[in-house]
């Protein structure tokens, strides 16, 4: 049974924060709000997994279709234009991009390697991302990483455990993070940001 | 309110302090109004009221006064706050005073000064050591004297509101901890700081400069304050360096982990909006500067408990801290050249210090020349051998020791004083360094406890490493610090060690107990007198953790921060060994008493585990869903229509209409919670073969089978269906409650046992929206519901896949069957999900289409006869469940070997039937056991157990059950009793097939 | 709380992980030649040492790999890891 071609549907995604959110500013309004939450939505992500370390040939098919190398570190990515790519496991990657087009049909059509599985899990993953100068103080409430600006740089990422969820956390800028996490906890996670950013001021958008 | 002009601060000196006369507090103690000033303790503003009696004590309802000024404080403790906010036995002496406070004292009844328990301390004799076991314990009623003993002794109570507040938590890291802010800490921390290291800094204070804050030290010719001052500037302008006051490390765990409480709002009389009372942190440091200081100790004789009686250390803080007179007429009574430093203090302070007992007999000029010009008299060689007054000090009987410190002159002199400042010298505060896993070492030079070998990376230095001078710890500060930043990897800097202006030490005498008669009391807070050591040792006790829990030393909110080393001392002079052999108890974590809420922080109540939703979710929340809890999944549990109130009855109503609305024409349910594995590589084939007991070589692409998992024991581990999308690319799903630990099972075997597989797999549950629609009309609502997919029975058999579209939507259809009725899987991605769920509802309306949930869904399996949770409750063989047929015998798989053991090819296991009530209405409880006959003398002989059930089936009219019993669907026909003792229910029941409905499978077809 | 370095993400929390079990147990290679003895010794008999021991644990928050531990059973110090096909005992044992 071979995927048939598909271009994306016509019909709108719902996120698992549809219509769950209140945009506004809450908790301590004394001062700026020290934390911006916002949900990226709908994105592409797109799983590959060698067998073994990639193939050069691999390598350069990915860097061909993106214009970035193949993070071949554990806890980092690489980012070209609004493309990111980022070490998720021994030989494992994710791309993920704003939707605009079939991430996954793409990367089929190019990756020909047979020992290349390529998962789709667009669907599968919430992203919520975080900015404001307090926004290294809050993942410390939630995660027992070292977010020191000076040991978790620009590109950095890493899979912890977050507010007792599995989470894949990304330092996109200075104070901008962007979090992956299993859509079903989606609400769930916000929701404990919210709580642990009351104390800073927050602003949802 | 108090009015400025009813200050009635009697004991409060005209100036000095680190307090702001111009920031007057009120407070109420015991409901008096009171004030006091911005940076108070309670305790300080306490005494400067003249408040000395604060409480009663725990056993003998003695009253009890403020002993210490700090966290050791075993006596004042008081109930802060009021109603929901209460806090029990919180220590005076560590409670910031703010306006509004509110405290009571404890343990008495009706009120302080006339408490009728008081009656324990005449009784006192009774009151020993084990006296509770001994006189009660094998007595008949135990039960009933428990309850008024633990009454007449105890602390203070807790509050059943919930308590108002939020608690955080949060996660630190640094290369170097330091723990205390005191002089050891503060010079550690500007070696390392100006190193380039990141250093935190925690101090359980609001004020850095631990007791350089109220001792009158010089550092380089200047006031110690003025030290505190730069040091903190410098610290403050280093980006390396991080200070957390108010911050009380109370756990050194594994991996060099140390906990802390951070007290957020505690000086507050309620937390500002959006802010917490506490916070917890988890401080996970590469090395830890233990300058935690040490504890002042008392000295033991008879009647050492009245109020007015306290460490001289403490004497030292109240007057120039907080600029506060313990009392008007002084005595000193120490073994160390601290009683005359507290002697210069108190009588610079206006207080008449009458005399300095020193029970050593050599006495330094220094000291000598000094007390003279006070006009001070020293008395050495001597002792204080008891103490009079009741509420509170007034005077004390003085006698001389004799040379080995065994007896007292029959002759005393009695003097009159309010304040008895006593000082048996320092116990380091080795606790942090015992949590870490240290074993502290007894040095005889300083009477104390001293750490020893590290465990981890704990460095203890100055008071809390037994060097107690200033100079001592400034250069330990400085030389811990600089050894750390090296190690570390850092260059260390130029740092002087300042000049101090201490007069030579005259060594300490260790005198651990005053010859005498009386209660003489070692652990203050527990009531644990010398003779309860005295008889715990008389009664065989040798070692000192059981000396701990026969007589409680130790073992109060305090752990035995005063008391321990003086137990542990008359223990190993009872025993006539010494100290070193006899030992001291482990300090365990927390160092302080720490309250739940911080340790719980925001996981409680419904956030106490995470909630996780489906993408159709919100659809059943508009529609009536009940929810129940599926591991942390919400899954509709039964639907309720317009108006329906949530009674039993209507369940069943909404139960009823939901079994018979898919039977009947289509019903749809979510069943997005079942575990979903994508899997790829040339060796999945292989794969399946091994971890399924069942063959998958020969599956068609485009085919669905299912799939039976054992444990290595060959105990039955999870079923679902697989299906096969290419050659290389399988679809694997799991129940919902096995999802995690099949995936993780999966990963073991591909990571452990068979590396050499190219096999890939992933969980992909949440990238699907998956709903089974099932019924007569399934195929009907379907089609119409797909963009003219062929759904034929040619296109789509039962057991095939397919990938179609829904409205442009790819989906992945399945025709699998749970219900027994024709049915198709539908799974979208996820953020389609919603919308195919409504579209198919609005296809189905015509057929009325029923959504169901997990109640009807059980319901219909029972019907079925397909085993579940029920039946796959890992003491079940694939042979107990009738599940023969899907064991290969060409193959290898993973549990195949243990199948053949002697235990599971007994006859007697039990096997699944089929369950009926006799007189087919009875409800039979699921985990009721199966027995011949319910009259049989205990224990009855159990045949097996009933493993689900349903006490509906809108099918068949009458309760179904499934069970396992021995004999199986050989019994057919039989009888036999279920039974549930624990509920008082027996109830006949006739044993039939397992599949009560449609065995010959003819509704799969529609 | 102990912290465990991953051969992958580095150094990490307990929390993050799943304790699996005895890492010294291997599965017969070859399930059909393997006796009844071999296979009961594999499933059940576990030793309980004191001191030093090589488990798995699974880094389950993290990037999913099973990590071989080898941890003092006293102390909880964590020794050594690595992955799944190392002899983190010999290797440790050389060390000394």
């Amino acid at each position: 049974m071979v995927d048939k071609d598909c271009n994306l549907p016509q019909i709108k995604r719902l996120s698992a924060l549809d219509g769950q959110i209140e945009s506004g500013r809450f908790g301590n309004l004394k001062t700026e709000p020290g934390i911006l939450i916002k949900e990226n939505h709908p994105l592409s992500i797109v799983q590959l997994e060698t067998r073994k370390p990639p193939t050069k040939d691999f390598l350069k098919v990915i860097k061909n279709l993106f214009e970035f190398d193949v993070p071949l570190s554990p806890n980092t990515s690489n980012v070209s234009d609004k493309t990111h790519i980022i070490w998720t496991g021994p030989n494992r990657w994710i791309i993920v991009e704003p939707e605009t087009r079939d991430l996954t049909s793409l990367v089929k059509s190019q990756v020909k390697e047979t020992t290349v599985a390529i998962v789709d899990l667009s669907h599968a993953r919430s992203s919520i991302e975080i900015d404001g100068v307090m926004t290294r103080e809050l993942l410390l409430k939630g995660a027992a990483i070292d977010f020191h600006p000076e040991v978790f740089l620009v590109k950095h990422c890493v899979q912890t455990t977050f507010f007792n969820l599995s989470a894949l956390i990304c330092c996109l800028d200075e104070n901008r993070f962007n979090i992956f996490i299993a859509r079903g906890f989606a609400l769930d996670l916000w929701q404990k940001v919210q709580e642990a950013a009351e104390e800073f001021g927050y602003e949802t958008l | 309110m108090l009015s400025t002009k009813n200050n009635q601060q009697t004991k409060r000196l005209s100036s000095g302090g680190l307090i702001d006369r111009s920031k007057p507090i009120t407070f109420k103690f015991d409901g008096k109004p009171l004030m006091g000033y911005d940076g108070d303790t309670l305790a300080s503003a306490l005494l400067a009221n003249n408040i000395k009696l604060v409480g009663r004590s725990f056993k003998y309802h003695r009253p009890r006064g403020i002993y210490t000024a700090g966290t050791e404080e075993p006596n004042a403790l008081v109930a802060l706050r009021s109603n929901a906010r209460t806090e029990p036995n919180t220590r005076a002496t560590n409670i910031e005073l703010f306006d509004g406070l509110e405290a009571k004292s404890q343990n008495r009844w009706p009120n302080l000064f006339l408490d009728f328990m008081q009656i324990n301390n005449l009784a006192g004799p009774l009151f020993t050591a084990g006296f509770y076991y001994k006189t009660f314990m094998g007595m008949p009623g135990w039960h009933f004297y428990e309850h008024f003993i633990r009454k007449a002794a105890g602390m203070g109570s807790t509050e059943l509101e919930r308590d108002p507040d939020a608690y955080d938590k949060k996660n630190a890291f640094c290369d170097i901890l330091i723990i205390g802010g005191g002089p050891t800490g503060l010079s550690a921390a500007l070696t390392a700081g100006r190193s380039g290291a990141r250093v935190l800094i925690i101090d359980s204070s609001k004020l850095l400069g631990g007791q350089l804050l109220w001792e009158l030290d010089q550092i380089d010719s200047k006031p110690a304050l003025q030290w505190i001052e730069s040091t903190l500037e410098e610290l403050k302008e280093m980006k390396n360096v991080t200070i957390a006051r108010r911050t009380t490390a109370f756990g050194y765990y594994d991996s060099n982990v140390v906990n802390a409480i951070e007290s957020v709002s505690d000086h507050l009389p309620t937390p500002e909006p959006h802010t917490v009372r506490q916070r917890l942190w988890q401080i996970r440091a590469q090395k830890v500067i233990i300058a935690t200081g040490a504890t002042e100790r008392p000295l033991v004789f008879s009647n050492n408990d009245r109020p007015g009686i306290m460490l001289a250390s403490a004497t030292r803080r109240y007057v120039n801290q907080f600029a506060v007179k313990p009392g008007n007429r002084a005595v000193i009574f120490a073994n160390n050249d601290d009683g005359y430093k507290t002697a210069v203090n108190l009588a610079e302070k206006d207080i008449n210090v009458r005399a300095v007992v020193d029970s050593r007999t050599h006495v330094n000029q220094f000291w000598k020349t000094k007390l003279e010009k006070l006009g001070v008299e020293i008395i050495p060689g001597s002792a204080v051998i008891n103490t009079h007054g009741h509420f509170g000090l007034t005077g004390i009987d003085v006698a001389s020791l004799s040379a080995d410190q065994k007896s007292t002159s029959s002759q005393s002199t009695f003097m009159s004083a309010d304040l008895l400042a006593i000082s048996g010298g320092w116990s380091p505060n080795v606790h942090l360094y015992c949590h870490a896993g240290g074993r502290p070492q007894y040095e005889a030079s300083v009477a104390a406890f001293i750490p020893g070998v590290r465990s981890q990376s704990e460095y203890p230095a100055g008071a809390s490493n037994g060097a107690f001078s200033l100079i001592d710890c400034v250069t330990e500060g400085i030389n811990c610090g600089n050894q750390l930043v090296t190690e570390l990897g850092f260059s260390k800097t130029g740092f002087s060690i300042p000049q101090t202006d201490e007069p030579t030490v005259t060594p300490i005498k260790a005198l651990w107990r005053i010859p005498g008669k009386g209660k003489k009391f070692v652990d203050i807070q527990d009531d644990v007198t010398e003779s309860d050591i005295k008889l715990a040792h008389q009664e065989g006790y040798i070692s000192v953790e059981h000396l701990k829990r026969y007589t409680t030393l130790g073992m109060g909110t305090d752990q035995g921060k005063t008391s321990n080393m003086n137990g542990h001392a008359i223990m190993a002079e009872e025993r006539g060994e010494d100290i070193e052999t006899v030992g001291t108890t482990m300090f365990r974590p927390p160092y302080i008493p720490i309250a739940m809420g911080p340790l719980a922080g925001r996981d409680i109540g419904q956030s106490y585990s995470a909630k996780r939703k489906s993408a159709i979710h919100n659809w059943h929340h508009e529609n009536g869903a009940i929810f129940v809890d599926a591991g942390q999944w919400l899954r509709p549990q039964y639907y309720l229509k317009n108006g329906e109130a949530n009674t039993t009855e209507n369940m069943d109503v909404a139960i009823t209409r939901e079994v018979q609305g898919t039977r009947g024409s289509v019903g749809i349910v979510d069943v997005s919670t079942l575990g979903k594995i994508d899997i790829q590589g040339a060796d999945s084939s292989e794969f399946l073969n091994r971890i399924y007991t069942n063959g998958w070589t020969k599956l068609a692409i485009g085919k669905a089978r299912y799939g039976l998992m054992l444990r290595e024991d060959g105990i039955v581990f999870d079923d679902g269906t697989t299906s096969r999308l290419s050659e290389d690319h399988y679809f694997m799903t799991t129940t919902t409650s096995n999802a995690a630990s099949v995936l993780s099972h999966m990963e073991y075997c591909l990571q452990v046992h068979w590396p050499d597989l190219d096999v890939k797999i992933s969980s992909v549950t949440e990238q699907w929206a998956a709903m089974a629609i099932a019924g007569p009309k399934s195929r009907d609502v379907l089609q119409k519901s797909t963009d003219e997919e062929d759904l034929s029975d040619e296109a789509l058999p039962f057991m095939g896949v397919n990938q179609i579209s829904i409205n442009g939507i790819p989906a992945l259809i399945f025709r699998i069957s749970f219900s027994g009725e024709l049915a198709y899987e539908v799974n979208v991605p996820a953020d389609y999900g919603e919308y195919v769920w409504r579209r198919i509802m609005e296809k189905g309306k015509t057929d009325n289409i029923t959504p169901y949930g997990t109640e009807a869904m059980a319901i219909m399996r029972i019907e079925k006869g397909h085993v579940a949770g029920g039946e796959l409750d890992g003491r079940t063989t694939p042979d107990d469940l009738g599940l023969n047929k899907l064991i290969s015998s060409k193959k290898e798989f993973i549990g195949r070997r243990l199948l053949k053991r002697e235990g599971f090819l007994d006859p007697k296991r039990p096997k699944l039937v089929g369950l009926i009530p006799i007189d087919g209405k009875s409800r039979i409880r699921t985990g009721s056991i199966l027995v011949k006959d319910p009259n049989a003398s205990l224990p009855m002989p159990k045949l097996g157990h009933v493993s689900s059930g349903a006490y509906l089936s809108p099918t068949l009219k009458h309760p179904i059950s499934l069970g396992l019993i021995t004999g199986g669907t050989d019994r057919i026909g039989e009888t036999v009793w279920a039974t549930s003792p624990l509920h008082g229910e027996t109830n006949e029941v006739k044993i039939v097939d397992p599949v009560f409905y449609d065995k010959q499978g003819e509704r799969l077809n529609g | 709380m102990i912290r465990i370095k991953c051969p992958y993400c580095g150094l990490r929390d307990h929390s993050e992980f799943n304790y699996i079990g005895d890492a010294t147990k291997i599965r017969p290679v070859s399930p059909e030649l393997a006796n009844d003895e071999e296979w009961f010794d594999y499933i059940y008999i576990r030793d309980n040492p004191r001191g030093v021991h090589q488990e798995y644990w699974q880094h389950i928050t993290g990037c999913r790999s099973y990590v071989k531990v080898l941890r003092d059973t006293v102390t909880h110090e964590v020794l050594k890891t690595g992955l799944p096909s190392d002899d983190l005992l010999f290797s440790y044992e050389a060390e000394k």
